[in-house]
C-alpha cells in the first residue's frame, strides 16, 4: 500500500489536529479539575443587611470580586487547595476566613462584618493624594457611614453630623423648616473670613456660603441641605490644617467629603421608603405656673388661664388661629425610591426623593424633590470612570420672624406692646416670604491605574446653585400700606478640576514609596440680582416694575484659585509611614505683590501593635500618629485693590465714593496645626479608642484696619496682621458591652474640647465687641452689673467679658442596641458646654413689661405703682440691684440677660424593626421604624432654646432674638428592599 | 523593564501635570464688570461724579447727626427698641458711641479734599473756575463746621489733640476757597451757602462781628440742604419716625411748651388713654397715621404713644444745613450779646414772619436760659427760636453746650437723668487706638 503524499500529509495533519485537540482538551480538563470556585455572601453582622460592593479577595492572588447588590459574590478559577479569603469594606473591619477549595468544586464563605471606625486597612481619600489606607495617614479622620444615617432621625444634612463623632459642632438655629444648621470643625480660627468648612460631594466642591437671603425670617438656607441624606454612602471629615494642606487656600476650616451611593453588579435592586412624621412645639418660655400660655405662642386664646401681661385670667389675642394656638401639629411626608445594579463593566445607582414638610406655624414649610444618577464604567482593566449627577429643588415658605418689626414672634411675644394694629398679629403672616432653590451637581471622576506603579485620579465637576427669594408685602399690608416687594436672585457656579497622580515604588522589600503630585483649579462665579419696588397702584400687577419706586442691583464676581502639590509617603515594613508634602496656591484675590502661597505638611503614622516587641496582646490595633500642616483662607474679592462704588447722590445723580483703599501685598491668612494622637482597639474590637490633641495657630490673619479716622477715610483696609490660637482635644470611645448571637449593644462616647485666644490684632485691641486681644475668638462683651447685691441701689454697670459664644466642650453619647438581629434601638445625645447666649426676647420683653419669668411681674408692679424719681422708687423697694437690673426696663441691660447656654439634647432616638422575610410579598427585606428628634433638652438657659440664633448659619455672633426654637419631630418610616 | 514602564506611564502623568500647572498659572484676576478701579477715574467727563460722590459722603452725615443729636437733646425723645435709646435719653454718650460720627465727618471732608486733588490733576487750571470745585470746598467747610460744633476736642491728620475751634478755623479756610472759586465759576448758590457756613463757624469761635458780616450775605429765604431721595439715600429721621417709631415728640418741649408752632409740626398717631404717663396697653391708635409709613401708633418700645414729627414727611425730605432764617437768628443773638434788644426783636420777628408765626414784643430784659423755657426774656426767646428754627437739624447740642443750658443738668424726659448730660461728643476710642499722638492725652486715658 502506497500512501500518496498529499493524502498522507493531510491525514497527518488531521491526526495532528486531532491529537492537539485531544491534548488541549485534556489539559483544559486537567486544569479545570485543578481549580474551583468560592462563593458566599457578605452581611452586616448586626443588622444582617447585605453589604453591596464589599471587596472579596483571595489573599496572595489577584483573584477577587465585589459583592453584588444583594451581598452575594462568586470567585472562579481559584486554584484548588487551602486559601485565605478576605473582605474589605469602607467603614467596616476587615475579615479573613480560611477555605478549602475542592478541585472542580465550590467552597462557601459567608461573612458577617462589623463596623469599625478605626479599621486600619480601610481606605480613605480625603486629605490624601489619591487613596490611602488609614494606617498610612498621620492625621485623624472621622467617618460616618450610611447605617448611622439610617438609624438617625434625619430631616436635613446637619442632622447627619450631630453627636456622632468628635470635633464637629452642628447647631440648629431655628425651627423653621429649611433653615440651615451651622457647622464648625474644631471651632473657629478665622477672625474675618468665615469658618464654614469646605464640603465636597464625590469630589465636587459645593458652595459653602449662605445661599440667597432671608432677612425677614432671620434664617438662611444652605446648599448642603439639598443633598438627599438617603443618597449618602459615607462621609469623611478632616478637621484642621494638619489634614487639609492638600486642599490649600480656603481649607483652614476643615473639609467634609460626602460619597454618594453607587451601583453594584447584579440585577436591579430597588429600595423604597416612606416617611410620615409630625412636628410638635413644646411649651415655650418660662414655666407653665407663671406662663401658662407659653408666651402667647402655645395658647393664644383660652378664657381660663393666666394672662401674664395683664395679670388677669383670660388670654384672647386678636388674630389667634381658630385652634387657639399659633402652633399646629405639622405633618411631614418623605418618599424615597432608588435602584442599583449593573454588569461587569457598567453599574448604576439612580434615586429620587420627594418631601413635603410643614412648619409648626402655618404657612411655614418646605417641599423638595431630588434625583440622582451615579454611573460607573470600567472599560478596561485599571480604568474606572464615574459620572455622578444630581438635581434638587426646594421651595421654602418662611414666616417673618426674628429681629423684624413685622415678625410673628416679636409681635406675639410682646402682647399688646407689639407693633400690629389692634394687636392683630395674624397680619404679619400676610407677608409672603418664599425661597426657591435649585441645585445641579455633576462630576466626572476618572481613576486610572495603567500598571501597578502608577495611578491617576481626576475629578471635573460643577455645582450650580440658584436661589430665587421673594419678600412681598402686598398693597394694603398694615405696614407700608402701598406694598413692598423684594426679589433676590443668586446664582453660584462652582467649577472644580482636580488631578493627582501617584507613583508607587518599592526600592527594597521593606520600603515603599508613594510619590504623588497634582493640582486643582477652582472657579467660583457669583451672580446676584436684587430688585426692589414699592408703592404699587393697588391689587393687580404687584411685581418689580409695577410699583412707583423700582430699584435693581446687579453683582457678578468671578474668583479663581489654582494650586499644585507634591507629596511623598515612605513606608517601612507597612508599619511606619512618613509623609512630607507641599502645596502652592495662586488666588485671584491675593495682592499683585504677594505671589504664591505655600503650605507644607509632614506626618508620621506608626502601627506599633504590628511590631513583635509590642507587649499588649489584648490590643489588636495600636496606632500612633502625628501631623503638622498648613492651609489658608483667602481674602475676599477686590480686597487687594483700591476701588470705588457707584452710588446715587442728591436727587439720584450718579456718583462714586471710595469703597476700599486696597493692599497690594495682601495674601491669605495661614493656619498651621500640629496634631497627634492614637487609634487603638482592644478585646477583638469590642473596645476602641481614638484620641487626638491639636494646636492651631493662624498667622497673618486678615483683619480690617483703618488709619486713624482723623487721617481721612474711615475705610478699613484688609491686612495680614492678626494671630489666633486654637487648641483642643478629641476623644472617642466605642464599647460593645454585649455581643451575643441575639444581642449586640454598641455604646459610643465622644468628648471634645476647644478653646481659642486672639493673640494679635496688629494696632487694634479689638474688632468690635466680639473679638478682643487676649480673649477667645467670638465672645460676648457687654455690660456686667457691679453691685448685684446692693439693696435699694440703682444698678451700676461696667463693660466686660461675659463668655464665649461657641462651646468649649461637646459631649456625644450614642447607644445602639440590636436584639435578635431584627430590632434596633438607637439613641444619639449631644451636649454643648461653655458658651453664653444673649436672650433678646427676655431683655426686650422686660422693657415692655411682658416677661413672665424671674419674678419680674411682681417687681414691675411694685416699681410702677410708686411715684417719684427712679432712684427713689428703687430705694423704697429695697431689692438687690440685680433684681432691678433684671426686671425694670429703664435699668435693664442685655448683659444681665445673657445666660450660660449649656445644654444636653437627645438629638435622635429611633426604634427600627426588621420585618420577617416574606411578610411583604416580593420584598427581599423590609423594616419599619419610628424616630424622634429633639425629644428632650436639659438646660438652665432661660430663653426659648439655647441654639436659637437670629443670624443664620454663617454668623459667628449668635444671639436669640424672637427666633423659633427647633420643635420635637416624630417620624414613622417604612423601608422596602426588593 | 521597570524604567520603560515608568517612562510610558510617566509621560501621560507629565502631560497632565503640565496641563494642571498651566491652568493654575492662567488668568487669576477677579472678574467683575461692576467695580470701579482707581485708574478708571481719570477723564474729564467723570469729574462731576466725583463731586457728586463727595456730596453723597456729606449727605450721610446730615441726617445721621440730626437723628442722634435729636435723641441726645430735647428735639425728639427716644421711644424705640435700639440699645442706645435709653442711654441717649439719659444724655449718656461715650467714646464708642461717637465713632461713626467722627469717622463720617472726617471722611466727608477727606472725600472732598481727595476729589479736589484729582480735579486739579485732570482739569489742571480749569479746576479753579469749575463750579464743582466750589461745591467741594463748601462740603469740606461744612463738614469741618459740624466737627467743631459737636466734638469736644479735635484731631486732624493723625496729629495731636487740638481745641474744637481748630475745626471752625479749617471750615472758614475751606469756605473762603469755595467763595473764591464759586465767584469765578458763577456758582452763586454755593457762594451764598459758604457765607452762611462762615457765619456758623464764627459763632463757634465767638466772633460775632465776623458772623454777622457773613450772615448778611445770606437772604432769609435761602436754604442749602443735605439732599435725600426716597430710594438713593433716604432721610434717616424719616426712617426712624415714619418708617419705624424709634423717636417721637411726646414729652419734648416741641410738644409740651411750644405746641402748635409751625416749625415743629407733628401728628398724634396714638393717644394715651391716661395722659398722665406711660403704661402698657393704654395707647389707642388715632387712625391719623394709618397707611403712612409704618402706621405705628406707639413707639417701638411698645409703651409710648407715638407723636410723629412732620418736618420731614417724606423719605426724600432734605435736611437744612445753612438757612437764611438761622442767619437772622445769628444776627439776633449778636445783637443780644451787644445788648441791642430792639435789633434782636426785629431779627426774631423777621424769622417768625417767614414761618407765619405771630410777631413778639420786645422783651424787657436779657434774662437767662431756663429749663423749662419760661419764654419771658430775651435769652429764653432766643433759646426757643433757635430750638424751633433748627429743630431736628442736628444743631441743638452745640447750642446747649455754648449756652451751658440748664437742660444739661438732667433734662425732663421719662426715667432717670444722668447729671450732667453730655453737651459734646468725645474723641472716639478708635482714634485713641490708632493715633499715637493722642494715646496718652487726657481724652484717651
Amino acid at each position: 500500500m502506497r500512501l500518496h503524499g498529499p493524502n498522507r500529509a493531510g491525514r497527518l495533519a488531521a491526526l495532528g489536529v486531532a491529537l492537539s485537540f485531544v491534548f488541549a482538551f485534556g489539559l483544559a480538563e486537567r486544569a479545570a479539575a485543578q481549580t474551583g470556585t468560592i462563593t458566599g455572601s457578605v452581611q452586616d453582622a448586626v443588622s444582617q443587611a447585605p453589604i453591596a460592593g464589599a471587596q472579596v479577595s483571595v489573599v496572595g492572588t489577584s483573584l477577587g470580586q465585589l459583592a453584588n447588590n444583594v451581598g452575594r459574590y462568586l470567585i472562579i478559577n481559584v486554584p484548588a487547595g487551602q486559601h485565605t479569603v478576605r473582605v474589605d469594606m469602607i467603614g467596616y473591619g476587615s475579615v479573613e476566613m480560611e477555605v478549602n477549595v475542592p478541585a472542580g468544586g465550590a467552597a462557601t464563605a459567608d461573612f458577617n462584618v462589623r463596623q469599625d471606625a478605626i479599621a486600619l486597612e480601610g481606605v480613605v481619600v480625603t486629605g490624601t493624594a489619591g487613596q490611602a489606607r488609614r494606617r498610612e495617614v498621620g492625621n485623624s479622620i472621622s467617618q460616618i457611614v450610611a447605617e448611622d444615617i439610617q438609624y438617625t432621625a434625619v430631616t436635613d444634612f446637619g442632622d447627619v453630623l450631630q453627636g456622632r463623632t468628635t470635633g464637629i459642632q452642628v447647631n440648629d438655629h431655628s425651627g423653621q423648616v429649611g433653615a440651615a444648621s451651622q457647622i464648625r470643625l474644631r471651632g473657629n480660627n478665622s477672625l474675618t473670613q468665615g469658618n464654614n468648612p469646605l464640603i465636597y460631594v464625590d469630589g465636587v466642591r459645593l458652595e459653602s456660603n449662605p445661599i440667597g437671603s432671608d432677612d425677614e425670617g432671620a434664617q438662611t438656607p444652605s446648599a448642603f441641605d439639598m443633598i438627599n441624606p438617603a443618597d449618602i454612602d459615607r462621609m469623611e471629615v478632616i478637621k484642621g490644617p494638619a489634614a487639609t494642606t492638600l486642599y490649600g487656600t480656603e481649607a483652614a476650616g476643615g473639609v467634609i467629603q460626602i460619597f454618594t451611593k453607587r451601583g453594584v453588579a447584579g440585577a436591579p435592586a430597588w429600595t423604597a421608603s416612606i416617611e410620615q412624621g409630625m412636628s410638635v412645639m413644646p411649651h415655650q418660655g418660662p414655666g407653665a405656673d407663671v406662663n401658662p400660655s407659653g408666651l402667647f405662642l402655645n395658647t393664644c386664646r383660652d378664657p381660663g388661664i393666666l394672662n401674664h401681661q395683664t395679670g388677669q385670667t383670660g388670654v384672647d389675642e386678636p388674630g389667634c388661629p381658630e385652634r387657639g394656638s399659633w402652633f399646629r401639629n405639622a405633618h411631614h411626608q418623605v418618599y424615597n425610591l432608588s435602584v442599583r445594579g449593573g454588569g461587569e463593566t457598567a453599574t448604576y445607582f439612580v434615586s429620587g426623593q420627594y418631601g413635603d414638610r410643614q412648619g409648626v406655624v402655618e404657612p411655614q414649610g418646605a417641599d423638595n424633590y431630588s434625583v440622582r444618577a451615579n454611573i460607573s464604567f470600567q472599560p478596561a482593566d485599571g480604568l474606572n470612570i464615574q459620572l455622578n449627577s444630581s438635581y434638587g429643588r426646594r421651595n421654602i415658605t418662611w414666616i417673618p420672624n426674628g429681629n423684624n418689626a413685622s415678625g410673628l414672634y416679636l409681635n406675639v411675644l410682646r402682647g399688646t406692646a407689639g407693633y400690629t394694629p389692634g394687636n392683630d398679629d395674624s397680619l404679619v403672616l400676610e407677608n409672603e416670604i418664599i425661597t426657591h432653590l435649585d441645585q445641579y451637581v455633576t462630576g466626572l471622576a476618572v481613576n486610572w491605574a495603567p500598571n501597578s506603579m502608577f495611578s491617576h485620579r481626576m475629578n471635573v465637576g460643577i455645582d450650580y446653585t440658584s436661589s430665587d427669594f421673594i419678600d412681598f408685602k402686598g398693597w394694603g399690608f398694615y405696614e407700608r400700606h402701598t406694598g413692598d416687594r423684594e426679589v433676590d436672585q443668586q446664582f453660584d457656579r462652582n467649577l472644580t478640576f482636580d488631578y493627582s497622580g501617584t507613583f508607587n515604588y518599592s526600592p527594597l522589600e521593606a520600603i515603599t514609596s508613594n510619590l504623588s503630585f497634582g493640582g486643582q483649579v477652582y472657579e467660583e462665579f457669583n451672580y446676584t440680582i436684587n430688585g426692589f419696588d414699592r408703592e404699587f397702584a393697588g391689587p393687580g400687577e404687584q411685581i418689580l416694575g409695577g410699583g412707583n419706586l423700582p430699584q435693581v442691583f446687579e453683582g457678578r464676581i468671578t474668583t479663581r484659585n489654582g494650586g499644585f502639590f507634591v507629596q511623598e509617603v515612605v513606608g517601612l515594613n507597612d508599619k511606619l509611614f512618613l509623609t512630607a508634602g507641599m502645596r502652592w496656591d495662586g488666588f485671584s484675590t491675593f495682592g499683585e505683590g504677594f505671589g504664591l502661597a505655600a503650605y507644607p505638611k509632614v506626618q508620621a503614622a506608626y502601627t506599633i501593635s504590628d511590631e513583635d516587641f509590642f507587649p499588649f496582646d489584648f490590643a489588636e490595633t495600636f496606632k500612633l500618629r502625628a501631623a503638622w500642616g498648613e492651609s489658608g483662607k483667602a481674602p475676599g474679592a477686590f480686597a487687594a485693590k483700591r476701588t470705588y462704588s457707584a452710588t446715587s447722590a442728591d436727587e439720584q445723580v450718579p456718583a462714586v465714593i471710595i469703597s476700599n483703599l486696597g493692599n497690594s501685598d495682601l495674601g491669605p491668612e495661614v493656619s498651621s496645626e500640629f496634631e497627634y494622637g492614637v487609634d487603638a482597639s482592644f478585646l477583638n474590637g469590642r473596645v476602641s479608642v481614638e484620641f487626638t490633641a491639636y494646636d492651631q495657630t493662624t498667622r497673618d490673619a486678615l483683619i480690617g484696619v483703618q488709619e486713624a479716622p482723623s487721617g481721612g477715610t474711615e475705610q478699613a483696609t484688609l491686612r495680614n496682621l492678626g494671630e489666633v490660637k486654637n487648641w483642643g482635644t478629641e476623644t472617642l470611645l466605642n464599647v460593645v458591652p454585649i455581643r451575643t448571637d441575639d444581642i449586640e449593644w454598641d455604646i459610643g462616647i465622644n468628648y471634645s474640647t476647644n478653646d481659642s485666644e486672639i493673640t494679635d490684632l496688629g494696632p487694634l485691641e479689638d474688632l468690635g465687641t466680639s473679638r478682643t486681644v487676649g480673649l477667645p475668638l467670638w465672645i460676648r462683651w457687654d455690660d456686667i452689673i457691679q453691685n448685684p447685691n446692693e439693696i435699694g441701689a440703682l444698678p451700676q454697670w461696667e463693660k466686660g467679658y461675659i463668655g464665649n459664644l461657641f462651646p468649649t466642650e461637646t459631649v456625644g453619647l450614642n447607644s445602639r442596641l440590636t436584639l435578635w438581629r431584627t430590632l434596633t434601638i438607637d439613641v444619639v445625645g449631644e451636649g454643648q458646654y461653655g458658651m453664653v447666649r444673649p436672650i433678646g426676647i427676655a431683655y426686650q420683653n422686660v422693657r415692655r413689661r411682658v416677661w413672665p419669668g424671674d419674678g419680674c411681674p411682681a417687681i414691675q408692679e411694685q416699681y410702677y405703682s410708686l411715684r417719684g424719681s427712679g432712684a427713689s422708687r428703687v430705694a423704697t423697694m429695697g431689692l438687690p440691684a440685680a433684681d432691678i437690673a433684671r426686671c425694670i426696663g429703664p435699668y435693664s441691660d442685655q448683659g444681665i440677660w445673657t445666660d450660660p447656654a449649656d445644654f444636653f439634647k437627645i438629638r435622635s432616638a429611633s426604634v427600627t424593626y426588621r420585618l420577617p422575610d416574606g411578610i411583604v410579598p416580593g420584598a427581599r427585606s423590609a423594616q419599619i421604624g419610628i424616630a424622634g428628634k429633639n425629644l428632650l433638652t436639659w438646660t438652665d438657659y432661660r430663653g426659648l432654646d439655647p441654639e436659637a440664633n437670629d443670624n443664620g448659619f454663617g454668623d459667628s455672633t449668635p444671639n436669640e432674638y424672637y427666633n423659633m426654637a427647633p420643635p420635637r419631630i416624630f417620624i414613622l418610616n417604612l423601608s422596602l428592599n426588593f | 523593564m521597570i524604567m520603560k514602564r515608568i517612562a510610558r506611564a510617566g509621560r501621560g502623568a507629565l502631560v497632565t501635570f503640565i496641563g494642571v500647572f498651566a491652568l493654575t498659572a492662567c488668568e487669576l484676576e477677579v472678574l467683575n464688570p461692576g467695580r470701579i478701579l482707581d485708574e478708571d477715574l481719570t477723564t474729564r467727563d467723570l469729574m462731576p461724579i466725583l463731586v457728586s460722590g463727595a456730596s453723597a459722603e456729606f449727605n450721610h452725615i446730615g441726617d445721621f447727626y440730626a437723628f442722634d443729636i435729636a435723641r441726645l437733646t430735647d428735639d425728639l425723645a427716644g421711644t424705640g427698641s435700639y440699645f442706645s435709646t435709653g442711654q441717649y435719653r439719659r444724655g449718656v454718650f461715650d467714646n464708642e458711641n461717637s465713632e461713626g460720627h467722627w469717622e463720617q465727618a472726617h471722611e466727608a471732608a477727606w472725600a472732598a479734599g481727595s476729589a479736589w486733588e484729582r480735579l486739579q490733576e485732570v482739569l489742571e487750571g480749569e479746576a479753579n473756575s469749575f463750579d464743582g470745585s466750589a461745591r467741594l470746598f463748601l462740603l469740606m467747610g461744612l463738614a469741618h463746621r459740624m466737627l467743631g460744633e459737636n466734638f469736644c476736642d479735635l484731631v486732624y491728620d493723625k496729629g495731636p489733640l487740638q481745641p474744637r475751634t481748630a475745626a471752625f478755623d479749617s471750615a472758614i479756610v475751606a469756605l473762603n476757597q469755595s467763595i473764591t472759586i464759586g465767584n469765578a465759576a458763577g456758582a452763586s448758590a454755593f457762594v451764598t451757602a459758604a457765607h452762611g457756613g462762615i457765619a456758623q463757624a464764627n459763632v463757634g469761635l465767638g466772633n460775632w462781628s465776623a458772623a454777622v458780616q457773613a450772615a448778611a450775605q445770606v437772604p432769609t429765604d435761602f436754604v442749602h440742604y443735605a439732599i435725600y431721595h426716597q430710594t438713593a439715600n433716604s432721610n434717616g429721621v424719616w426712617n426712624e419716625s415714619w418708617g419705624r417709631a424709634e423717636v417721637g415728640l411726646w414729652a419734648t418741649p416741641a410738644q409740651t411748651v411750644f405746641d402748635g408752632d409751625p416749625r415743629a409740626p407733628y401728628t398724634i398717631c396714638g393717644a394715651w388713654d391716661d395722659p398722665s404717663g406711660p403704661s402698657w396697653g393704654e395707647v389707642t391708635p388715632t387712625g391719623d397715621c394709618t397707611g403712612q409709613g409704618s402706621g405705628a401708633h406707639q413707639g417701638a418700645d411698645g409703651l409710648t404713644a407715638h407723636y410723629r414729627q412732620n418736618k420731614y414727611p417724606e423719605q426724600g425730605s432734605d435736611v437744612p444745613i445753612v438757612s437764611g432764617t438761622e442767619m437772622r437768628l445769628i444776627e439776633a443773638e449778636a445783637a443780644l450779646v451787644g445788648g441791642d434788644l430792639a435789633t434782636f426783636t426785629a431779627k426774631v420777628n423777621e424769622v417768625r414772619a417767614f414761618y407765619g408765626a405771630d410777631p413778639i414784643d420786645q422783651p424787657a430784659s436779657v434774662g437767662a436760659m431756663e429749663f423749662p423755657n419760661a419764654q419771658d426774656d430775651a435769652m429764653s426767646i432766643l433759646d426757643r427760636e433757635r430750638y424751633l428754627t433748627l429743630w431736628i437739624e442736628g444743631r441743638r447740642l452745640f447750642d446747649l453746650d455754648r449756652w451751658q443750658h440748664p437742660f444739661l443738668q438732667g433734662g425732663t424726659l421719662i426715667g432717670p437723668g444722668a447729671e450732667p448730660r453730655v453737651s459734646c461728643m468725645p474723641v472716639p476710642e478708635i482714634e485713641c487706638t490708632l493715633n499715637p499722638e493722642i494715646q496718652n492725652s487726657s481724652v484717651c486715658t
